[in-house]
């Protein structure tokens, strides 16, 4: 609420309306466990998941970000590798979804902050190795919103405009 | 000209994380952490509130991964390997307040899950003998699950909630087996108190039975990791 006890109209509370429901749906569970990264994204991107806006190129290979993304993995030169990785980070996006949902957490429940993305991502490239050979470190600096370890959220006017915010539990309630 | 940049980054990245341990801050507390451990810094967020970044400038957070070798050193049960991979402990370290933590903490907090409410009421589950767990999925899908809960008892419709949280739940889990023929493995966390912070702590699947062990470690590290700079 303003001062005036009106809803503040926050650049993403304006954006509201384009969000829908953010669960984890029986098709977009079906594409995880077909290992379908172009049919989960897409099927992201209907639902309003702004995530789904970044991974869609990498998966492409196409436009700077994506094409960039995808050569800083090392691994643009096996497809097998590549794939496995998108497979996982679409697996941890779909858990980090869930969960983010299931406890209402921050202003839209189901929808991830830059700090929930860059933690899995972070997960995630450490557990396949990515960035040792460029850095010698797990190479979460490259993504997430965590370019030279700033803070991710300094990028959300860059690469996620409309994720959420890391604000109370909407659905909080004491005992719940 | 991007790779020419790029190397300079990996130059200089390279060279700071090898010779300087991390000196974070988290609240009134700093940690310092050994340069092996890789690190995800998020604790700056705090400084900045302008219009567009995050709306709880108080908030913040890293993440760290302890070497398993180093866990299996000071819990000898350990499991150092998460199928091909290497079980290295997850510790993801939040400024929290009184109220989370309760709630986070709370035997309630996965009753929908042990009672199979909710949006557990259709929940798939599968028991494993050989860990003695269970595992609880809200999807449609049949075991072998993609995400799931792990309890340490069995779930069903009028089951008491038990006096404590880890009475009966062990962890959120994942798993990467949607590869065909590809990499296996499973990554789970749950949440622990200590202090202003909320931890998650993330590990296999196996390794959550020694959930008591691995709390203790965590909350003994990050102590010695506040003594250390």
């Amino acid at each position: 609420m303003d001062k005036n006890g009106d809803i503040a109209l926050t650049e993403q509370n304006h954006r509201l309306f384009e969000y829908k429901d953010q669960r984890i749906t029986a098709e977009q569970e079906q594409a995880i466990l077909r290992a379908d990264r172009k049919t989960f994204w897409t099927l992201r991107k209907q639902v309003g998941d702004p995530i789904a806006d970044v991974a869609l190129p990498i998966l492409n290979n196409s436009g700077v970000n994506g094409r960039v993304a995808n050569l800083l993995t090392g691994l643009s030169n096996d497809p097998i590798k590549l794939n496995q990785l998108g497979v996982d980070l679409m697996i941890e996006h779909g858990k980090a979804v869930t969960r983010d949902y299931e406890k209402c957490s921050g202003n839209v429940p189901g929808l991830l902050n830059p700090e929930q993305v860059a933690q899995y991502h972070h997960d995630v490239f450490l557990k396949h190795g990515i960035g040792s050979s460029l850095l010698g470190s797990d190479g979460s600096w490259l993504f997430g919103g965590t370019l030279f370890n700033l803070p991710a959220s300094l990028y959300r006017p860059i690469w996620c405009r409309a994720c959420d915010f890391t604000g109370p539990k909407v659905g909080a309630t004491q005992g719940n | 000209m991007i790779r020419t940049i790029l190397s300079s980054v990996a130059i200089l990245s390279v060279t700071t994380s090898q010779l300087v341990a991390k000196e974070l801050h988290l609240g009134y507390e700093t940690f310092c952490l050994p340069s092996h451990y890789d690190t995800l810094d998020l604790t700056k967020g705090s400084l900045f509130t302008m219009i567009g970044l995050d709306d709880e400038p108080h908030r913040g957070s890293f993440q760290f991964f302890i070497p398993a070798v180093e866990v299996k050193q000071a819990i000898k049960s350990y499991n150092a390997k998460n199928g091909e991979f290497e079980a290295n402990l997850k510790v993801n370290v939040m400024m929290s307040n009184s109220f989370e933590q309760e709630r986070v903490t709370s035997p309630n907090y996965h009753a929908d899950v042990l009672r199979l409410s909710e949006s557990y009421s259709e929940a798939s589950i599968e028991h494993d003998e050989e860990l003695g767990v269970y595992r609880v999925s809200s999807f449609s899908s049949p075991p072998p699950f993609i995400i799931w809960h792990t309890l340490s008892q069995q779930p069903f419709l009028t089951r008491a909630i038990p006096d404590k949280l880890d009475d009966y739940y062990l962890g959120y889990c994942s798993s990467s087996q949607a590869v065909p023929g590809g990499s296996s493995g499973t990554s789970c966390d749950y949440n622990i108190a200590d202090g202003d912070f909320l931890i998650e702590v993330g590990t296999s699947e196996e390794n959550l039975l020694l959930q008591n062990e691995l709390t203790s470690f965590v909350k003994r590290r990050l102590n010695e990791l506040k003594h250390e700079c």
